[in-house]
């Protein structure tokens, strides 16, 4: 078999797998501590594959080449992204208590999202200019609809809370920048519609979807004290990085195709 | 079983011929469904014979199916099976003759590649047949040589001579075999002169070849859809200029092949030109998409239409027996254009790939042609 379908066949397992063992929910205090350790261990494994796979893609482009950086920081994304869980998964195991929002956590996935927005604009820098008018009006539509939608759902009620404090400026943050990503995602995507590397964005912008919602549910849930062990965001950040995981390796097929 | 055991020539030299048919039928076919009824298949075998072609006509009668295989443009294995006798060589081309000009079939041409042959196909003779053309021993040459250095040879390719006969376009009138000295290379076109086109035909309009009126077509909605594309929407290689400053340079350089130096030919064959482009163009699709491939298309019928060629469907259209120098811009453009939408790896893969199927041997002309950065 080759290594390609090998790999992408791996992680549809550990995916279906983690779904299985995860969509039930937990009832009494020892299920949900296992829920917490299979999760939290979801949510640090399944980034850091993500970040192989990515960093797998940038080896596949010349030295020189855009392809590499672009990657390269999508990778660096999806380990401090896995990194910033570790830590709150471990607080959380050490003092059996969630950790405090805001918290060093927050920095690696502050970090994971600027990481994201660099990545993507060296991506779209090129990719830009061969969008048609009709194409970029669009995007610029879904983008404003995506910032409206996301607003009503996520943050109007963060905004409603005061943004007094540190916390509620950073949960705007995390929705802002998040909803943001989806266009920027979209744009190589549509640019190269039809063609290999447009289904390769199509699968990476299917990610940023879900890993944008899950952290603005996680974020609004922390910020407004209803998050529980068993959240489902939990779930939806673990498909998104399968999502990121197969994007990447397949990029990597194409580069080597060529 | 056969009556009698038809004389096999390949056998003396451990040569076999079925594997060769059936590779060539297993891959996609050149041209295919083409009837006997409009379709010579005595002017299509000498068209193959003018390219150089190798690789297999299958020609699938009502209750007999037949092969003749072709090696550099020669017939030298001819096959049909009647009922239970079958038929070779001169024999087997003779009644496949007589029987694609009386019966009804379907012709079908693939290619193999000259590599495929074993170096043992020297050593045989082609087939003899009256109603095909012979051509001379030593074939006569395609590329035109340039005055300070001699043209590449192209690997497979037969040796290169100072000068061509003079290319005529047929005409719509009927013609024979004896009257045509030569044909375009266009695919169409070439197909178009294979058909027997009578007086009534004259306008051109060749029956259940649908490309000609597909073309025009085309051409109409092209230009409709240029006119009407956006201000904002310039070309590739002018908004791959302003992504980077090493694109401009690029640009420059290959806006300057425009003015090709006066008194040179371009390097390298038209055909091989035209192969690369469609190569390259073709990589671009595959990874880029169709929007973003029909874009460049379009750009490059800019280039090419000076030069009486134009991109369509994938292939190079026009007359290829003369240099045109449209082309080499045209493959520039197409370089520059992969090399800034791509990178300069993909735009190289391309290059290196598309070289590689045409049989370049001396590739390093080409790439400094198109503009490619100096191979390390």
């Amino acid at each position: 078999m080759p290594r390609f379908t090998a790999a992408l066949l791996a992680i549809g397992v550990l995916l279906a797998g983690t779904l299985v063992l995860l969509i039930r929910r937990p009832v009494g205090v020892a299920e949900q501590g296992e829920w917490f350790a299979l999760g939290s261990a979801a949510l640090v494994v399944f980034p850091t594959v993500a970040a192989v796979a990515s960093f797998a893609a940038a080896s596949a482009f010349p030295a020189e080449e855009a392809g590499r950086s672009v990657w390269r920081s999508i990778g660096l994304a999806a380990g401090m992204w896995a990194l910033g869980r570790a830590i709150f998964w471990y607080y959380q195991m050490a003092h059996h208590q969630r950790l405090p929002f805001p918290s060093p956590a927050d920095a690696f996935t502050l970090g994971c999202f600027l990481l994201l927005v660099v990545a993507l604009a060296r991506e779209i820098r090129v990719a830009w200019g061969v969008l048609t008018r009709a194409q970029a009006v669009a995007l610029g539509a879904l983008g404003v609809v995506g910032l409206i939608a996301g607003y009503i759902v996520f943050l109007e009620p963060v905004a409603a809370e005061g943004l007094s404090s540190f916390g509620g400026w950073l949960s705007l943050t995390y929705g802002v920048v998040g909803i943001a990503l989806l266009p920027l995602c979209l744009v190589p995507a549509v640019a190269y519609i039809g063609g290999l590397e447009g289904y390769v964005w199509s699968i990476v912008s299917a990610a940023m979807l879900c890993i944008v919602a899950a952290i603005l549910w996680f974020a609004n849930a922390i910020f407004l004290e209803t998050w529980s062990v068993a959240h489902p965001s939990t779930l939806l950040q673990t498909i998104g990085f399968s999502l990121l995981a197969a994007g990447a390796l397949w990029q990597r097929q194409v580069q080597a195709s060529l | 079983m056969s009556e009698t055991a038809p004389y096999n020539p390949f056998a003396d030299l451990g040569i076999e011929v079925e594997p060769l048919i059936r590779e060539a039928l297993g891959g996609p076919p050149m041209f295919h469904d083409l009837s006997t009824d409009y379709t010579s298949l005595t002017r299509l075998l000498e068209f193959l014979g003018q390219r150089y072609f190798s690789g297999v006509v299958s020609i699938r009668f009502f209750d007999f199916d037949a092969h003749v295989l072709l090696y550099r443009g020669r017939p030298y294995h001819a096959s049909s099976f009647h009922g239970a006798r079958a038929l070779a060589q001169e024999e087997a081309l003779r009644k496949i003759l007589d029987d694609a000009r009386t019966a009804e079939g379907w012709i079908a041409v693939h290619a193999l590649p000259d590599e495929m042959f074993p170096e043992e196909w020297e050593l045989l003779d082609p087939l003899a047949s009256p109603a095909l053309p012979t051509r001379d021993a030593s074939p006569t040459p395609w590329r035109v040589e340039t005055p300070e250095s001699p043209a590449p040879s192209g690997e497979g390719r037969p040796p290169v001579a100072a000068s061509a006969p003079p290319i005529a376009m047929p005409t719509a009138e009927t013609q024979t075999v004896a009257e045509v000295p030569t044909i375009s290379s266009d695919g169409i076109d070439a197909v178009a002169a294979a058909v027997e086109i009578t007086q009534a035909n004259a306008s051109g309009v060749v029956p259940s070849v649908a490309d000609a009126e597909v073309l025009s077509r085309e051409a109409g909605v092209e230009a409709a859809e240029a006119a009407g594309e956006s201000a904002s929407a310039s070309t590739l290689a002018e908004v791959t200029a302003e992504a980077g400053g090493e694109a401009e340079s690029t640009v420059e350089r290959e806006d300057d092949a425009g003015a090709v130096p006066s008194g040179t030919a371009p390097i390298g064959s038209p055909e091989a030109w035209a192969r690369l482009i469609e190569h390259m163009h073709a990589r671009f699709r595959k990874i880029k998409g169709r929007a973003l491939a029909g874009r460049l298309e379009r750009e490059l019928n800019d280039k090419l239409l000076p030069g009486g060629l134009r991109l369509y469907g994938g292939r190079v259209r026009g007359d290829l027996t003369q240099p045109v120098p449209a082309l080499v811009i045209a493959a520039r453009h197409c370089f520059a254009v992969l090399q800034h939408l791509g990178g300069t790896g993909f735009a190289e893969k391309a290059l290196e790939s598309g070289l590689h199927e045409i049989g370049v041997i001396d590739a390093a002309l080409y790439r400094e042609t198109v503009g490619a950065p100096t191979a390390s």
